[in-house]
Protein backbone atom coordinates (compact mmCIF):
# COMPACT_ATOMS: atom_id res chain seq x y z
CA UNK A 1 0.00 0.00 0.00
CA UNK A 2 1.70 3.19 -1.14
CA UNK A 3 0.88 5.83 1.48
CA UNK A 4 2.10 8.62 -0.27
CA UNK A 5 0.09 8.25 -2.77
CA UNK A 6 -2.66 8.32 -1.30
CA UNK A 7 -1.53 11.52 0.55
CA UNK A 8 -0.98 13.15 -2.44
CA UNK A 9 -3.97 12.14 -4.39
CA UNK A 10 -6.12 13.71 -1.41
CA UNK A 11 -4.60 16.79 -1.07
CA UNK A 12 -4.82 17.39 -4.35
CA UNK A 13 -8.15 16.54 -4.74
CA UNK A 14 -8.94 18.90 -1.60
CA UNK A 15 -6.96 21.58 -3.16
CA UNK A 16 -8.83 21.39 -6.55
CA UNK A 17 -12.20 21.35 -4.82
CA UNK A 18 -10.99 24.70 -2.86
CA UNK A 19 -9.79 25.92 -5.94
CA UNK A 20 -13.12 25.83 -7.57
CA UNK A 21 -15.06 26.69 -4.72
CA UNK A 22 -12.70 29.80 -4.32
CA UNK A 23 -12.64 30.66 -8.35
CA UNK A 24 -16.87 31.43 -8.07
CA UNK A 25 -16.34 33.80 -5.42
CA UNK A 26 -13.81 35.62 -6.93
CA UNK A 27 -15.29 35.61 -9.93
CA UNK A 28 -18.11 37.51 -8.03
CA UNK A 29 -15.75 39.60 -6.32
CA UNK A 30 -14.12 41.27 -9.51
CA UNK A 31 -17.35 41.60 -11.04
CA UNK A 32 -18.03 45.02 -9.36
CA UNK A 33 -15.23 46.67 -9.80
CA UNK A 34 -14.21 45.61 -12.63
CA UNK A 35 -17.74 46.59 -13.89
CA UNK A 36 -17.86 49.88 -12.76
CA UNK A 37 -14.50 50.61 -14.59
CA UNK A 38 -15.77 49.07 -17.94
CA UNK A 39 -18.94 51.46 -17.49
CA UNK A 40 -16.51 54.36 -16.05
CA UNK A 41 -14.15 54.02 -19.38
CA UNK A 42 -17.43 54.87 -21.41
CA UNK A 43 -19.00 57.58 -19.90
CA UNK A 44 -15.58 59.31 -19.39
CA UNK A 45 -15.53 59.34 -23.52
CA UNK A 46 -18.45 60.36 -23.84
CA UNK A 47 -18.55 63.25 -21.12
CA UNK A 48 -15.03 64.24 -22.83
CA UNK A 49 -17.04 64.51 -26.18
CA UNK A 50 -19.63 66.74 -24.46
CA UNK A 51 -17.28 68.67 -22.91
CA UNK A 52 -15.50 69.82 -26.16
CA UNK A 53 -19.23 70.12 -27.46
CA UNK A 54 -19.12 72.91 -24.59
CA UNK A 55 -16.09 74.61 -24.74
CA UNK A 56 -16.78 75.21 -28.36
CA UNK A 57 -20.26 76.89 -26.99
CA UNK A 58 -18.14 78.60 -24.53
CA UNK A 59 -20.73 77.47 -21.91
CA UNK A 60 -18.00 77.90 -19.12
CA UNK A 61 -20.69 76.40 -16.23
CA UNK A 62 -21.58 73.81 -18.07
CA UNK A 63 -17.48 72.25 -18.64
CA UNK A 64 -16.97 73.21 -14.39
CA UNK A 65 -19.82 70.70 -13.89
CA UNK A 66 -18.88 67.96 -16.82
CA UNK A 67 -15.26 68.05 -15.34
CA UNK A 68 -16.47 67.47 -11.75
CA UNK A 69 -18.46 64.15 -13.30
CA UNK A 70 -15.08 63.07 -15.26
CA UNK A 71 -13.12 63.48 -11.87
CA UNK A 72 -15.67 61.82 -9.70
CA UNK A 73 -15.13 58.51 -12.35
CA UNK A 74 -11.56 58.82 -12.30
CA UNK A 75 -12.10 58.22 -8.27
CA UNK A 76 -14.24 55.26 -8.82
CA UNK A 77 -11.79 53.92 -11.18
CA UNK A 78 -9.15 54.44 -8.95
CA UNK A 79 -10.71 52.58 -5.72
CA UNK A 80 -12.23 49.83 -8.24
CA UNK A 81 -8.03 49.05 -9.65
CA UNK A 82 -6.89 49.15 -6.10
CA UNK A 83 -9.81 46.51 -5.33
CA UNK A 84 -8.55 44.26 -8.01
CA UNK A 85 -5.27 44.51 -7.60
CA UNK A 86 -5.56 43.96 -3.68
CA UNK A 87 -7.15 40.19 -5.17
CA UNK A 88 -5.21 39.40 -7.57
CA UNK A 89 -1.99 39.60 -4.73
CA UNK A 90 -4.17 37.50 -2.70
CA UNK A 91 -4.42 35.07 -5.59
CA UNK A 92 -0.91 35.20 -6.02
CA UNK A 93 0.25 34.31 -2.45
CA UNK A 94 -1.88 31.66 -2.56
CA UNK A 95 -0.77 30.45 -6.04
CA UNK A 96 2.76 30.73 -5.42
CA UNK A 97 2.11 27.93 -3.50
CA UNK A 98 3.48 25.56 -5.54
CA UNK A 99 7.08 25.21 -4.46
CA UNK A 100 7.37 22.75 -2.26
CA UNK A 101 10.50 23.97 0.17
CA UNK A 102 10.65 25.46 2.88
CA UNK A 103 10.52 29.16 2.78
CA UNK A 104 10.69 31.48 5.66
CA UNK A 105 7.68 33.73 5.52
CA UNK A 106 5.24 35.74 6.98
CA UNK A 107 2.72 33.71 8.71
CA UNK A 108 0.65 36.81 9.17
CA UNK A 109 0.36 37.60 5.49
CA UNK A 110 -0.41 34.33 4.82
CA UNK A 111 -3.28 34.14 7.29
CA UNK A 112 -4.36 37.71 5.47
CA UNK A 113 -4.57 35.90 2.47
CA UNK A 114 -6.35 32.83 3.03
CA UNK A 115 -8.87 35.28 4.81
CA UNK A 116 -9.28 37.26 1.75
CA UNK A 117 -9.93 34.30 0.02
CA UNK A 118 -12.54 33.15 1.87
CA UNK A 119 -14.22 36.63 2.02
CA UNK A 120 -15.01 36.28 -1.42
CA UNK A 121 -16.94 33.15 -0.39
CA UNK A 122 -19.03 34.41 2.68
CA UNK A 123 -18.59 38.25 2.37
CA UNK A 124 -22.20 39.06 2.78
CA UNK A 125 -22.75 37.26 6.08
CA UNK A 126 -20.01 36.82 7.60
CA UNK A 127 -17.51 39.65 9.53
CA UNK A 128 -13.99 38.88 9.78
CA UNK A 129 -11.34 40.52 12.70
CA UNK A 130 -7.94 39.89 12.92
CA UNK A 131 -5.50 39.79 16.46
CA UNK A 132 -2.14 39.56 14.74
CA UNK A 133 0.78 39.73 16.99
CA UNK A 134 4.21 40.52 16.16
CA UNK A 135 6.01 37.18 14.94
CA UNK A 136 9.70 37.00 13.12
CA UNK A 137 9.39 35.04 9.82
CA UNK A 138 8.54 31.03 9.71
CA UNK A 139 10.37 28.53 7.90
CA UNK A 140 7.52 26.23 6.49
CA UNK A 141 5.98 25.00 3.69
CA UNK A 142 4.02 28.21 2.76
CA UNK A 143 1.75 26.40 0.02
CA UNK A 144 0.52 23.98 2.57
CA UNK A 145 0.27 26.24 5.69
CA UNK A 146 -1.96 28.45 3.51
CA UNK A 147 -3.98 25.55 2.44
CA UNK A 148 -4.38 24.52 6.29
CA UNK A 149 -5.37 27.83 7.28
CA UNK A 150 -7.52 28.12 4.44
CA UNK A 151 -9.44 25.20 5.06
CA UNK A 152 -9.93 26.47 8.68
CA UNK A 153 -11.35 29.48 7.66
CA UNK A 154 -13.61 28.16 4.84
CA UNK A 155 -14.78 25.44 7.67
CA UNK A 156 -15.48 28.50 10.08
CA UNK A 157 -17.05 30.16 7.33
CA UNK A 158 -19.53 27.08 7.18
CA UNK A 159 -20.34 26.68 10.22
CA UNK A 160 -21.86 29.76 11.08
CA UNK A 161 -25.29 29.78 10.01
CA UNK A 162 -26.52 32.96 8.89
CA UNK A 163 -24.70 36.22 9.88
CA UNK A 164 -21.55 35.93 12.74
CA UNK A 165 -18.29 36.49 12.61
CA UNK A 166 -14.87 35.02 12.32
CA UNK A 167 -11.50 35.95 14.12
CA UNK A 168 -7.75 35.10 13.00
CA UNK A 169 -5.05 36.06 15.13
CA UNK A 170 -1.29 34.69 15.88
CA UNK A 171 0.82 35.16 18.28
CA UNK A 172 4.70 34.26 19.39
CA UNK A 173 5.10 31.41 21.90
CA UNK A 174 8.31 31.05 22.47
CA UNK A 175 10.05 29.23 19.61
CA UNK A 176 6.60 28.22 18.13
CA UNK A 177 4.32 30.40 16.34
CA UNK A 178 0.47 30.12 17.03
CA UNK A 179 -2.19 30.97 14.69
CA UNK A 180 -6.10 30.62 15.48
CA UNK A 181 -9.32 30.97 14.18
CA UNK A 182 -12.73 31.63 15.63
CA UNK A 183 -15.76 31.39 13.97
CA UNK A 184 -19.38 32.23 15.72
CA UNK A 185 -21.27 28.47 14.77
CA UNK A 186 -22.93 26.54 16.56
CA UNK A 187 -19.64 24.64 18.57
CA UNK A 188 -18.75 20.84 18.10
CA UNK A 189 -21.23 18.41 19.06
CA UNK A 190 -19.71 16.35 22.26
CA UNK A 191 -20.10 13.13 20.52
CA UNK A 192 -18.76 14.52 17.01
CA UNK A 193 -15.45 15.92 19.02
CA UNK A 194 -13.09 13.17 18.95
CA UNK A 195 -13.90 11.96 15.14
CA UNK A 196 -13.64 16.10 13.30
CA UNK A 197 -9.89 15.31 12.98
CA UNK A 198 -10.11 12.03 11.33
CA UNK A 199 -10.28 11.02 7.89
CA UNK A 200 -13.49 11.38 6.15
CA UNK A 201 -15.91 12.65 8.94
CA UNK A 202 -18.23 15.24 7.85
CA UNK A 203 -21.77 16.29 9.25
CA UNK A 204 -21.94 18.07 6.38
CA UNK A 205 -24.96 17.64 3.86
CA UNK A 206 -24.20 15.44 1.53
CA UNK A 207 -22.10 17.96 -1.75
CA UNK A 208 -21.42 20.52 0.65
CA UNK A 209 -18.24 18.71 2.37
CA UNK A 210 -15.65 16.30 1.51
CA UNK A 211 -15.08 15.34 5.45
CA UNK A 212 -11.40 15.88 4.32
CA UNK A 213 -10.69 19.27 5.68
CA UNK A 214 -9.90 19.42 9.24
CA UNK A 215 -7.97 16.01 8.74
CA UNK A 216 -5.85 17.41 6.06
CA UNK A 217 -4.97 20.70 8.39
CA UNK A 218 -4.39 18.06 10.71
CA UNK A 219 -1.55 16.02 8.50
CA UNK A 220 -0.52 19.59 7.24
CA UNK A 221 0.50 20.40 10.75
CA UNK A 222 1.45 17.53 12.62
CA UNK A 223 3.65 15.30 10.17
CA UNK A 224 4.77 17.89 7.37
CA UNK A 225 5.38 20.56 10.23
CA UNK A 226 5.90 18.61 13.48
CA UNK A 227 3.75 20.99 14.98
CA UNK A 228 0.14 20.44 16.95
CA UNK A 229 -3.53 21.27 16.52
CA UNK A 230 -6.14 21.28 19.16
CA UNK A 231 -9.41 23.26 19.39
CA UNK A 232 -11.96 24.52 22.09
CA UNK A 233 -15.50 24.37 21.55
CA UNK A 234 -18.74 25.51 23.14
CA UNK A 235 -22.30 24.41 22.08
CA UNK A 236 -24.17 27.97 20.83
CA UNK A 237 -20.82 29.87 21.41
CA UNK A 238 -18.72 28.89 18.49
CA UNK A 239 -15.56 27.38 17.57
CA UNK A 240 -11.51 27.98 18.43
CA UNK A 241 -9.04 25.86 16.15
CA UNK A 242 -5.62 26.68 17.04
CA UNK A 243 -2.43 25.71 15.11
CA UNK A 244 0.84 25.60 16.63
CA UNK A 245 4.16 25.18 14.52
CA UNK A 246 8.04 25.93 15.41
CA UNK A 247 9.52 28.68 13.70
CA UNK A 248 12.59 26.27 12.02
CA UNK A 249 11.50 23.99 9.65
CA UNK A 250 12.38 20.50 10.68
CA UNK A 251 12.26 17.87 7.98
CA UNK A 252 9.24 16.26 7.16
CA UNK A 253 9.27 12.51 8.13
CA UNK A 254 9.46 10.20 5.52
CA UNK A 255 6.42 8.55 4.08
CA UNK A 256 7.42 5.28 5.39
CA UNK A 257 8.15 6.43 9.11
CA UNK A 258 4.65 8.22 8.92
CA UNK A 259 2.56 5.47 11.37
CA UNK A 260 -0.43 3.89 9.29
CA UNK A 261 -2.21 4.15 12.26
CA UNK A 262 -2.18 7.84 12.19
CA UNK A 263 -4.83 7.90 9.76
CA UNK A 264 -6.77 6.06 12.80
CA UNK A 265 -5.83 7.99 15.77
CA UNK A 266 -8.18 10.02 17.64
CA UNK A 267 -8.76 13.62 17.48
CA UNK A 268 -7.31 15.95 19.95
CA UNK A 269 -9.34 16.20 23.38
CA UNK A 270 -10.77 19.39 23.62
CA UNK A 271 -9.43 22.43 25.77
CA UNK A 272 -12.44 23.39 26.74
CA UNK B 1 -46.91 59.35 -13.46
CA UNK B 2 -48.19 63.07 -13.68
CA UNK B 3 -46.49 65.04 -16.76
CA UNK B 4 -45.00 67.49 -14.29
CA UNK B 5 -42.78 65.05 -12.58
CA UNK B 6 -39.35 63.72 -13.91
CA UNK B 7 -39.38 59.99 -14.42
CA UNK B 8 -38.02 58.40 -11.02
CA UNK B 9 -35.53 55.93 -11.22
CA UNK B 10 -33.82 53.57 -7.88
CA UNK B 11 -30.57 52.14 -7.78
CA UNK B 12 -29.93 49.22 -5.06
CA UNK B 13 -26.77 48.09 -4.79
CA UNK B 14 -24.41 47.29 -2.22
CA UNK B 15 -21.30 48.58 -4.00
CA UNK B 16 -21.25 52.32 -3.82
CA UNK B 17 -19.14 51.99 -6.87
CA UNK B 18 -22.01 50.72 -8.99
CA UNK B 19 -24.49 53.36 -7.76
CA UNK B 20 -22.03 56.39 -8.78
CA UNK B 21 -21.45 54.95 -12.01
CA UNK B 22 -24.89 54.06 -12.88
CA UNK B 23 -25.69 57.88 -11.38
CA UNK B 24 -23.40 59.78 -13.53
CA UNK B 25 -24.43 58.00 -16.53
CA UNK B 26 -27.85 58.51 -16.02
CA UNK B 27 -26.97 62.40 -15.34
CA UNK B 28 -25.23 62.59 -18.21
CA UNK B 29 -27.40 61.26 -20.70
CA UNK B 30 -31.24 61.19 -19.34
CA UNK B 31 -33.08 63.48 -17.28
CA UNK B 32 -34.38 61.48 -14.13
CA UNK B 33 -34.90 62.23 -10.40
CA UNK B 34 -32.50 59.27 -9.09
CA UNK B 35 -32.14 57.47 -5.73
CA UNK B 36 -29.66 55.40 -4.48
CA UNK B 37 -29.53 52.48 -1.89
CA UNK B 38 -26.70 50.35 -0.70
CA UNK B 39 -28.87 48.79 1.84
CA UNK B 40 -32.08 47.06 0.44
CA UNK B 41 -33.99 47.14 3.73
CA UNK B 42 -33.47 51.17 3.52
CA UNK B 43 -34.96 51.11 0.07
CA UNK B 44 -38.07 49.13 1.11
CA UNK B 45 -38.81 51.79 3.45
CA UNK B 46 -38.21 54.33 0.71
CA UNK B 47 -40.37 52.61 -1.30
CA UNK B 48 -43.21 52.49 1.39
CA UNK B 49 -44.45 56.23 0.76
CA UNK B 50 -42.33 57.45 -2.79
CA UNK B 51 -43.64 56.56 -6.02
CA UNK B 52 -40.79 54.70 -8.29
CA UNK B 53 -41.29 54.40 -11.68
CA UNK B 54 -38.14 51.76 -11.90
CA UNK B 55 -36.20 49.64 -10.03
CA UNK B 56 -32.90 48.49 -10.52
CA UNK B 57 -31.34 45.85 -8.37
CA UNK B 58 -28.05 44.00 -7.56
CA UNK B 59 -28.57 40.37 -6.89
CA UNK B 60 -26.35 39.68 -3.94
CA UNK B 61 -26.41 42.11 -1.10
CA UNK B 62 -26.65 41.30 2.92
CA UNK B 63 -29.63 42.19 4.12
CA UNK B 64 -32.36 40.69 1.04
CA UNK B 65 -31.19 39.05 -2.03
CA UNK B 66 -32.04 40.89 -5.00
CA UNK B 67 -35.25 38.64 -6.06
CA UNK B 68 -36.57 39.29 -2.04
CA UNK B 69 -36.05 43.09 -2.86
CA UNK B 70 -37.64 43.34 -6.39
CA UNK B 71 -40.57 40.80 -4.81
CA UNK B 72 -41.05 43.76 -1.70
CA UNK B 73 -41.18 46.42 -4.65
CA UNK B 74 -43.64 44.21 -6.54
CA UNK B 75 -45.78 44.57 -3.43
CA UNK B 76 -45.23 48.00 -2.02
CA UNK B 77 -45.30 49.62 -5.75
CA UNK B 78 -46.50 47.05 -8.38
CA UNK B 79 -46.47 49.13 -11.34
CA UNK B 80 -42.55 50.12 -10.75
CA UNK B 81 -40.71 48.28 -13.89
CA UNK B 82 -37.73 45.96 -12.08
CA UNK B 83 -34.47 45.02 -13.47
CA UNK B 84 -32.26 43.20 -11.69
CA UNK B 85 -28.27 44.17 -12.66
CA UNK B 86 -26.29 41.03 -11.24
CA UNK B 87 -22.47 39.91 -11.12
CA UNK B 88 -23.89 36.50 -9.84
CA UNK B 89 -21.82 33.73 -11.54
CA UNK B 90 -25.08 31.48 -11.03
CA UNK B 91 -27.18 32.47 -13.70
CA UNK B 92 -29.84 29.65 -13.72
CA UNK B 93 -31.34 30.63 -10.33
CA UNK B 94 -31.42 34.10 -10.80
CA UNK B 95 -33.30 33.06 -14.13
CA UNK B 96 -35.46 30.62 -12.62
CA UNK B 97 -36.53 33.90 -10.18
CA UNK B 98 -37.68 36.05 -12.87
CA UNK B 99 -41.34 34.75 -12.92
CA UNK B 100 -40.92 34.98 -9.27
CA UNK B 101 -40.84 38.99 -9.19
CA UNK B 102 -42.51 39.64 -13.01
CA UNK B 103 -38.50 41.04 -13.83
CA UNK B 104 -38.65 43.76 -16.90
CA UNK B 105 -35.36 42.67 -17.62
CA UNK B 106 -31.94 40.96 -16.59
CA UNK B 107 -28.58 42.17 -16.85
CA UNK B 108 -25.59 41.14 -16.42
CA UNK B 109 -22.36 43.09 -14.71
CA UNK B 110 -20.13 44.67 -16.60
CA UNK B 111 -23.11 45.90 -18.68
CA UNK B 112 -22.84 47.55 -22.01
CA UNK B 113 -24.11 51.34 -21.04
CA UNK B 114 -26.12 51.96 -23.98
CA UNK B 115 -28.03 48.77 -23.20
CA UNK B 116 -28.89 50.07 -19.87
CA UNK B 117 -29.92 53.64 -21.34
CA UNK B 118 -32.38 51.49 -23.43
CA UNK B 119 -33.66 49.19 -20.76
CA UNK B 120 -34.64 51.94 -18.59
CA UNK B 121 -35.71 54.18 -20.84
CA UNK B 122 -38.24 51.11 -22.03
CA UNK B 123 -38.93 50.57 -18.42
CA UNK B 124 -40.12 53.77 -17.93
CA UNK B 125 -42.39 54.11 -21.17
CA UNK B 126 -43.81 50.58 -19.37
CA UNK B 127 -44.57 51.59 -15.92
CA UNK B 128 -46.19 55.02 -17.36
CA UNK B 129 -48.36 52.86 -19.78
CA UNK B 130 -49.23 50.77 -16.65
CA UNK B 131 -50.20 54.08 -14.62
CA UNK B 132 -52.08 55.59 -17.60
CA UNK B 133 -54.23 52.46 -18.33
CA UNK B 134 -54.75 52.48 -14.15
CA UNK B 135 -56.07 56.02 -14.21
CA UNK B 136 -58.33 55.16 -17.67
CA UNK B 137 -59.80 52.11 -15.46
CA UNK B 138 -60.07 54.28 -12.93
CA UNK B 139 -61.91 56.94 -14.57
CA UNK B 140 -63.94 54.41 -16.44
CA UNK B 141 -65.00 52.93 -12.85
CA UNK B 142 -66.22 56.75 -11.23
CA UNK B 143 -68.20 56.67 -14.72
CA UNK B 144 -69.71 53.30 -14.00
CA UNK B 145 -70.68 54.24 -10.95
CA UNK B 146 -72.25 57.67 -11.69
CA UNK B 147 -74.10 56.29 -14.63
CA UNK B 148 -75.33 53.38 -12.37
CA UNK B 149 -76.83 56.54 -9.65
CA UNK B 150 -77.84 58.34 -12.13
CA UNK B 151 -79.87 54.80 -13.11
CA UNK B 152 -81.31 54.55 -10.04
CA UNK B 153 -82.27 58.29 -10.20
CA UNK B 154 -84.21 57.91 -13.19
CA UNK B 155 -85.93 54.78 -12.34
CA UNK B 156 -87.04 56.38 -8.79
CA UNK B 157 -88.16 59.11 -10.36
CA UNK B 158 -90.50 56.92 -13.02
CA UNK B 159 -91.26 54.13 -10.76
Amino acid sequence: MNDEMTDADGLELQRQAAIGRLLAGVVHEISAPLAAVVSNRDIESRLLEKIEQAANAAATGKVTDLVAACREMAAVDRVACERISHLVRSMKTAARAADPVPQRVQINQIVDGALELAKTEFRARIAVETDFGELPEVECLPHLMSQAILNLVTNAGQAIVGTGKITAGTRLEGDRAHIWIADTGPGIRPEDQTKVLKQSFTTKPLGSGTGLGLPIVNRIVTERHGGTVDFETAAGYGTTFHIRIPLQYKSAPDAESVSPELNEREGVEPIA
Amino acid sequence: MPENRKPSVMLVDDEAMILTTIRTLLTVEADYEICTFTDPLAAVKHLDGNAVDIVVSDYMMPGLTGIEFLAESKRLQPEATRVLLTGHADKGSAIKAINEVGLFQYLEKPWDNDQLLLVIQQGLERSQLLRELRERISELDVAHSTLKSSQARLLKAFL
